[in-house]
C-alpha cells in the first residue's frame, strides 16, 4: 500500500464517520427534532452552494435553490430512509431544485453577474491575471455545457462524492456515471479551447 | 479492475482519469495505465491534456454563500418548527375533546343501549317512530296556530325570516372571500358556494365578475361562467357578460359565455358578436358557435 492509498483510506474513514452522523441526526430531523436540521446546513451549506453556482451559474439565485433544497428536507424528512448517506439524498432532492429552476427559466444557462475572481495573495500580478483568465474561461466553458453534462461534471469534481453515491442520486450504473463524466470532460476541453481561440 | 491487456480502447484509460488523478487506484493499475499510455503516444497526449483540464478544474475558488443565506434558514426554521407546534396543540386538543366525548357516550348511553341486534333494532324503530309522530304533531300544531295568528308565532316567523336573511349575508360574505384566496381550489370553492345563493348582493356579483375576468385558472373562470348562469335577471349580469366575451382568450371560457348568452335571449349582445366574427384569430369552434348563436338570437 502507497502513502497515497494509506491517506485516501483514512480520508474515506473520516468521511464515513461524517455520513454515519450526518445520517443519524437526519433521522433525529424526521423523528420531529427538526432544530437539529441546523447542525446539517452548517455542515453542507458552503457545499450546496458551490453546486448551485457551478451548475446554475447564477450565485444570487443559488442561495435561494440553497434555502429551498433545506426547506424540502423538512417538508419531505418522512421520506428520509437512511439507507444511502445523508449526502444522497440531499442531491437528490437539489437536482429535483436545479429542474425546477431550469425549467422555470430556458434552458440557456448564463452568468447573470460578471465573473470576478480574487487573486491570492502570493501571485504575482502577471500570474493573478492568467488565473482570473483561467478562472472565467472555465466557469464559461461549464455553462456552455448540457446541463446533464455539466451537473454530471460538478458532482465528480467539486462535491467529494464516490462514483457509487453520484450512481445512487442519479439513478444509474455505475460504469455509466464513468462514461458520463467522462463524455463531459471531453466536451468540456472542446469548450474550453473554443473559447480560447476566441480571444 | 481490468489488466493492461484488456484495455480496448483510449476511452476505457481516459474513464479512469478522475481516480488515477484522485489517487483512487491501486498500484498495479497505475502501472497498467502507465504502460499503455507509453505504447499508444496519441492516446498518451490526449490524456495529459485532459489531466491538466481536470486538475485546473480543482483550482476553481470554492464560492462561499452570503451571511443572508444562514439568517434566512434560522428564520425558515423557526417558522417551520412554530408551525408543528401550533398544528400538535391543536392535535391535542381535538384528541382531548374525542376523549371526553367518548367516555360521556360510554357512561350514559351505552348501558341503556339494548346489547341483543333485534332489540336494537326494535329501540330504532321506536325512536324514529317517536321523531316521525312527534314531527307531524309539531308541524300539524303550527299550521293549526297559524289560522289564528297570535302574536307570538308571528313574532317567530319575523326572527326566523331575519335569520334566514343574516345566513344568506354570511354565505355571501364567504363566497366573496374565498374567490380572493391564493389557491385556486379554494376560489373554486367561493365560486361554488356562490352559485348557490339565492338573492346575489352587487358585491358578489362584482366579485364574480373578477374572477371571471381576470382569474388566472380556466376552471375557475368556466365556473365564475356557469355560476353567473343562475342570476339571469340581473341586467348587471347579463351586460357584463357580453362585455367579458371581448376580454377572454380561452376558446372554451368563450364558449361558454355564448352559451349562457343564448339561455338567456340576450338580444343586445348580437352586436358584440358579430364584432367578435371580424377578428381573422378567432378559434374555430368559437366562430361556429357565435354565428349558431346569431341564429337563434
Amino acid at each position: 500500500m502507497t502513502i497515497g492509498t494509506q491517506t485516501q483510506s483514512l480520508v474515506n474513514r473520516h468521511t464515513n464517520n461524517h455520513a454515519n452522523e450526518d445520517n443519524a441526526i437526519m433521522a433525529q430531523v424526521r423523528d420531529g427534532d427538526v432544530a437539529r436540521l441546523g447542525l446539517l446546513f452548517e455542515r453542507h451549506n458552503t457545499r450546496l452552494y458551490g453546486f448551485f453556482v457551478k451548475h446554475t451559474g447564477r450565485r444570487s439565485a443559488s442561495e435561494d435553490l440553497v434555502q429551498e433544497v433545506f426547506f424540502r428536507m423538512l417538508k419531505y424528512r418522512h421520506t428520509f430512509r437512511g439507507e444511502a448517506p445523508f449526502t444522497v439524498w440531499m442531491y437528490q432532492l437539489a437536482r429535483n431544485v436545479a429542474a425546477d429552476f431550469f425549467g422555470k427559466r430556458s434552458r440557456e444557462v448564463a452568468l447573470d453577474e460578471s465573473y470576478e475572481e480574487h487573486a491570492t495573495s502570493d501571485d504575482s500580478p502577471i500570474e493573478a491575471l492568467q488565473r482570473n483568465q483561467e478562472q472565467r474561461l472555465l466557469h464559461e466553458a461549464l455553462a456552455r455545457l448540457d446541463p446533464e453534462k455539466r451537473e454530471v461534471l460538478v458532482l465528480s469534481r467539486f462535491q467529494d462524492l464516490k462514483y457509487e453515491e453520484i450512481a445512487t442520486i442519479l439513478g444509474v450504473q455505475v460504469g455509466t456515471v464513468k462514461a458520463r463524466v467522462h463524455r463531459a470532460l471531453n466536451d468540456l476541453r472542446e469548450e474550453y479551447y473554443t473559447l480560447t481561440k476566441e480571444i | 479492475m481490468k489488466a493492461f491487456a484488456e484495455f480496448i480502447t483510449c476511452d476505457d484509460v481516459k474513464q479512469l482519469l478522475p481516480d488515477y488523478v484522485a489517487g483512487r487506484l491501486s498500484d498495479a493499475e497505475i502501472i497498467s495505465i502507465q504502460a499503455y499510455l507509453e505504447a499508444h503516444p496519441a492516446c498518451k497526449q490526449e490524456f495529459e491534456v485532459l489531466t491538466r483540464l481536470w486538475s485546473s478544474l480543482g483550482t476553481m475558488t470554492e464560492e462561499k454563500p452570503s451571511p443572508a443565506l444562514r439568517e434566512n434558514f434560522t428564520l425558515m426554521l423557526a417558522a417551520y418548527q412554530q408551525g408543528m407546534n401550533e398544528r400538535s396543540l391543536r392535535s391535542s386538543w381535538l384528541a382531548r375533546l374525542r376523549e371526553r366525548f367518548n367516555t360521556w357516550l360510554e357512561a350514559w348511553i351505552v348501558p341503556i343501549l339494548p346489547k341483543q341486534p333485534v332489540y336494537q333494532l326494535g329501540a330504532a324503530l321506536a325512536m324514529l317512530l317517536v321523531g316521525a309522530v312527534s314531527g307531524f304533531w309539531l308541524r300539524g300544531g303550527s299550521q293549526s296556530g297559524s289560522q289564528g295568528a297570535p302574536e307570538h308565532v308571528q313574532e317567530q316567523s319575523i326572527q326566523l325570516s331575519q335569520l334566514r336573511g343574516e345566513v344568506h349575508a354570511m354565505s355571501r360574505l364567504l363566497a366573496v372571500s374565498l374567490m380572493q384566496q391564493q389557491s385556486a381550489s379554494e376560489r373554486l370553492r367561493g365560486v361554488n358556494i356562490s352559485a348557490g345563493i339565492e338573492k346575489p348582493d352587487q358585491e358578489l356579483i362584482e366579485a364574480l365578475f373578477t374572477t371571471l375576468n381576470t382569474d388566472s385558472n380556466v376552471n375557475v373562470r368556466l365556473a365564475a361562467a356557469d355560476a353567473l348562469t343562475n342570476f339571469p335577471f340581473e341586467a348587471t349580469v347579463r351586460r357584463g357578460i357580453v362585455e367579458s366575451l371581448a376580454k377572454q382568450n380561452s376558446p372554451l371560457v368563450q364558449v361558454t359565455l355564448v352559451e349562457v348568452l343564448v339561455k338567456f335571449q340576450e338580444k343586445q349582445s348580437s352586436e358584440a358578436l358579430r364584432q367578435m366574427l371580424n377578428d381573422s384569430s378567432l378559434n374555430g369552434t368559437v366562430r361556429t358557435k357565435i354565428q349558431q348563436a346569431l341564429q337563434s338570437l
